[in-house]
């Protein structure tokens, strides 16, 4: 019964890195030079000299990190506070505010662009409130289609990103840190700033370099509030390659824009290390103290209603919205199934969710499967650079860089390569939850299984795969929620004939159809919703040892 | 004069309430020893003003600082898992102190590598915290303490997360440095031996109470009750079923196993008793001896060799307990007999641990 030492692998028959590496070529690679190649192809130099005399080229740029670094300073001014209840305080309803956290990672940003629309929009939930409160002649919130109101989307879009980043940090660390510098002399607000935020810092900034890196790479979002004038560097290159034609200048967006999301990246990964340095010198955290003060409770009440107001409102209104119809003619809304019925009877619907479901489970598929090899070959990894690049890499390229490399190649779209382009999109997030239950922090349990007579396959069958099966459920259903909500792929590389609902969700956008939307959007997420219902009583009837939330 | 005062310190939670009166003279170490969830790290809290009371008072000094905040007491505090700002150096952890009381920096630095060198780390200051040993980190974390001259320095288990070796030879560094600044301290542990060696003076809690607080020496051979007796592990305390008068000095306890004599003076009046000794009190009978008062008869179960002595898991009258002998001498595994305690080396101590899982002997 003597252990021999024989290679652990997850997959005996093949080896695990370089099936990573296939993945990674294929998935990502091939598709990225494809997006690069037309610039070489009509010379590098002068392909670039023209870009950049291009007026467009560096005011989209200009633009893109303006709005980035305005959404993103939004976003942690929002999130710290959530951070701070989630981390500090208990109280009722923490739970809700907690799972709020997934919202960026659950609800596509084409569906918060349509509650934004219908929320703060002219005629939409707020002004309508505040007019008849206050009896004003017109509308007072009119900033949605400009600056402002993308960074304003932004901000509430992704401040619970923050919030669920910094709140995990903050958690982890003692308030023993806080106490010594009490006890030092510091007054509390001192405390705060010399000790409590300073000693948070890489995780704030490895939070802002992540929401920065979504904010920059915003695509629908531009494209529905941006208006006819510079958009972002995705849209400007969707812009230059659909209508203008000319894919080297699309090239070029797509080469400065990978170069600058990179560097983004690198600052997420030097801030990731830092915080991991400072956790290490940490004791136990304390336990979380309840609301009691009033001035707390005010303060909590405060922040809870702000979240409502801006960003439960919004996705509430297209819910509220998807089952107001509005009769032709001038007659009074009614409230009904009637946008239901009318989406369901249009043509292509049915076909289009038949599109979705299919699209949406081949992405997770591809996702998972990419997160389980992925982490086990960073595991096995000696050196450790696989496992902390790996992760990362898929972040610095964009969905709408990956399908404008596909067209440069095929032409077009096809159900598969858009398939690749969404798990590649979602795979960073399946990655985290995966890589805690097959990564190396699990090779002492196959280790015990082999000494206790386990061969490797049956120590990979027996342990290892049901280790890994929550983490797995959960990143199939991250991904197939990013899958179903994404039309960016579809967008920029349109596959013939193949509708989904995502993609009618953006015409009907596009067009101001917002009833047929809402029902749409209401489909959509009930989709992922159930299919996160499925993942959620799947892992709850095994052991639930690790939360395994991205 | 900075002596600290806790007068009816009180704090109460669900299910434990920490409730305790202790006065620490200046310059004076107390140990506060105890099983974990006692109450003990609770007591610096409140002394410290992080957590507040629910009534009692804090005086140091004299002065009652009750109202003052933790950063307006005076007090210092040296932390379980030393706490140090992980974005500042160690010079810069000691050096905080000093900004939040309004030092210069050229004088704060100084200050600092006085400290750090006092400390014995004056090489490391320009480290960050990840980059230091436990020791090391340990040594910091009393610097940046002693930095701001505290009238009380309160320690929570400061020691607990180092090695074995270490920790003997940082407790007496720390002892050295209570000593030279002239602090007034408190030293809490769960570590007994710890807790004896490094006080003046050891009080013992269990379940939000002090038990007892006397010296280390008076502790560990006077135990005031069964329970203190068995927090220190200084020896036995066997229940005791019958007490009847012996002679004009002694009276005679018995227990499931034998009959011990103890003295009448200090013998407490009333309520359940048991019999303690030390240890290392027994001494093994030749065998057959009769069951005369003042011996026992045991089982012994097992030998634990210890180097200069050997630990023997004795069985007498349905209760174990661990026995001390020199080696040599210790009875071998399986040994029936008797063993005698000397008279006036067993005394009666009150039986506060009614609560046990054990039924009482009726």
């Amino acid at each position: 019964m003597t252990p021999t030492p024989t290679r652990l692998s997850l997959l005996p028959a093949l080896d695990v890195p370089r099936l990573a590496g296939a993945i990674l070529l294929v998935l990502v690679c091939i598709p990225l030079v494809a997006a690069f190649a037309p610039l070489v192809s009509g010379g590098f130099t002068s392909t670039m000299n023209r870009a950049l005399r291009e007026p467009r080229f560096l005011s989209s740029f200009g633009f893109g990190l303006k709005q980035a670094l305005a959404s993103t300073a939004l976003a942690v001014v929002l999130g710290l506070p959530g951070a701070w209840f989630l981390a500090r305080r208990d109280f009722p309803g923490r739970r809700v505010l907690s799972a709020l956290t997934s919202v960026p990672f659950c609800v596509p940003p084409l569906i918060v662009a349509i509650g934004f629309v219908l929320y703060f929009g002219r005629e939409g939930a707020l002004n309508r409130a505040l007019v008849a409160l206050f009896g004003l002649s017109r509308p007072p919130v009119d900033f949605l289609f400009s600056f402002a109101g993308i960074v304003l989307i932004h901000g509430f879009y992704n401040f619970p990103l923050v919030m669920r980043l910094v709140g995990d940090a903050w958690a982890a660390s003692p308030s023993d840190m806080e106490d010594a510098a009490r006890l030092l002399g510091a007054g509390r607000v001192r405390t705060l700033f010399t000790v409590t935020l300073p000693s948070l810092a890489p995780s704030i900034g490895a939070a802002a370099s992540m929401v920065f890196l979504l904010c920059f790479f915003s695509f629908v979002i531009v494209m529905i509030f941006g208006g006819p004038g510079v958009g972002t560097p995705e849209v400007e290159l969707y812009r230059a390659a659909r209508f203008d034609l000319d894919r080297p200048l699309a090239s070029a967006f797509a080469l400065v824009e990978t170069v600058v999301a990179m560097a983004a990246l690198a600052a997420y990964a030097w801030f990731e290390r830092l915080s991991g340095l400072s956790r290490r010198i940490m004791g136990p955290p304390r336990q979380r103290a309840r609301v009691r003060t009033p001035a707390g409770s005010v303060a909590l009440a405060a922040y809870v209603l702000f979240v409502v107001l801006f960003l439960i409102g919004p996705l509430a209104s297209i819910l509220v919205e998807s089952f107001v119809v509005h009769p032709r003619g001038a007659a009074a809304p009614v409230a009904g199934l009637g946008n239901y019925l009318r989406l369901a009877e249009s043509a292509g619907f049915l076909r289009a969710f038949a599109n979705t479901i299919v699209l949406g489970l081949s992405s997770a598929a591809i996702a998972a499967v990419m997160g389980f090899v992925f982490a086990a070959a960073a595991g096995r990894s000696s050196t450790g650079l696989l496992a902390s690049i790996l992760p990362l890499l898929p972040l610095a390229v964009s969905g709408v860089v990956l399908a404008y490399g596909w067209t440069t190649m095929a032409g077009r779209g096809t159900p598969l390569s858009i398939a690749g382009i969404q798990a590649v999109s979602a795979y960073p997030f399946v990655m985290r939850g995966i890589q805690g239950a097959v990564g190396h922090a699990d090779e002492r349990y196959i280790e015990a299984a082999r000494t206790l007579g386990s061969g490797s396959v049956a120590a990979i069958l027996r342990v290892r795969l049901p280790l890994a099966a929550p983490a797995l459920f959960s990143g199939f259903a991250f991904a197939f929620a990013i899958s179903v909500g994404d039309a960016n792929a579809l967008v920029v590389a349109p596959a013939a004939g193949f509708e989904t609902l995502a993609l009618l969700l953006f015409r009907s956008a596009g067009s101001y159809r917002f009833s047929d939307a809402c029902a749409a959007a209401v489909i959509l997420a009930a989709l992922s919703g159930f299919v996160f219902f499925l993942k959620d009583a799947g892992v709850s009837t095994r052991a639930k040892a690790r939360d395994v939330v991205a | 004069m900075s002596s600290l005062e806790l007068v009816a310190l009180e704090k109460r939670w669900p299910g434990l309430t920490v409730r305790v009166d202790l006065e620490v003279g200046d310059g004076r170490l107390l140990a506060l020893a105890g099983p974990s969830g006692c109450g003990k790290s609770t007591v610096l809290r409140l002394c410290s003003g992080l957590t507040e009371p629910d009534g009692g008072r804090v005086m140091v000094g004299g002065n009652d600082v009750t109202a003052l905040g933790p950063e307006r007491r005076g007090i210092g505090m040296v932390f379980q898992d030393y706490a140090l700002f992980p974005h500042l150096t160690a010079r810069g952890n000691v050096e905080y102190g000093l900004s939040t009381h309004g030092v210069r920096r050229r004088a704060r630095k100084a200050a600092a590598m006085d400290l750090l060198d006092a400390v014995g780390i004056a090489a490391l200051a320009g480290r960050r915290p990840h980059e230091l040993s436990g020791g090391e980190r340990q040594r910091v974390a009393l610097a940046r303490t002693l930095a701001i001259r505290p009238a009380v320095i309160l320690f929570d288990e400061p020691l607990s997360s180092l090695d074995a070796t270490l920790r003997t030879r940082l407790r007496a560094d720390i002892r050295d440095h209570q000593r030279r600044f002239g602090l007034t301290a408190v030293y809490v542990t769960h570590d007994i031996g710890e807790a004896l060696a490094i006080a003046d003076e050891t009080a013992v809690m269990q379940e939000g109470r002090i038990l007892q607080r006397s010296t280390p020496a008076e502790l560990w051979s006077r135990p005031a009750s069964a329970a203190v007796a068995r927090i220190l592990g200084s020896g036995p305390a066997l229940r005791v079923t019958r007490v009847e008068p012996y002679d004009a000095g002694a009276l005679k306890a018995t227990t499931a196993g034998g009959v011990f004599l103890v003295p009448r003076t200090g013998a407490p009046e009333g309520g359940p008793l048991r019999v303690f000794f030390e240890r290392n009190a027994a001494a093994l009978l030749p065998q057959g001896a009769p069951a005369a008062p003042g011996s026992f008869a045991v089982r012994c179960e097992r030998n634990d060799y210890l180097g200069d002595a050997v630990d023997c898991l004795v069985e007498s009258g349905g209760e174990r307990f661990l026995l001390r002998f020199p080696v040599g001498t210790a009875p071998p595994p399986g040994w029936e007999g008797r063993l005698s305690v000397a008279p006036g080396a067993a005394f009666l101590v009150p039986d506060d641990e009614v609560t046990a899982a054990s039924p009482r002997i009726p």
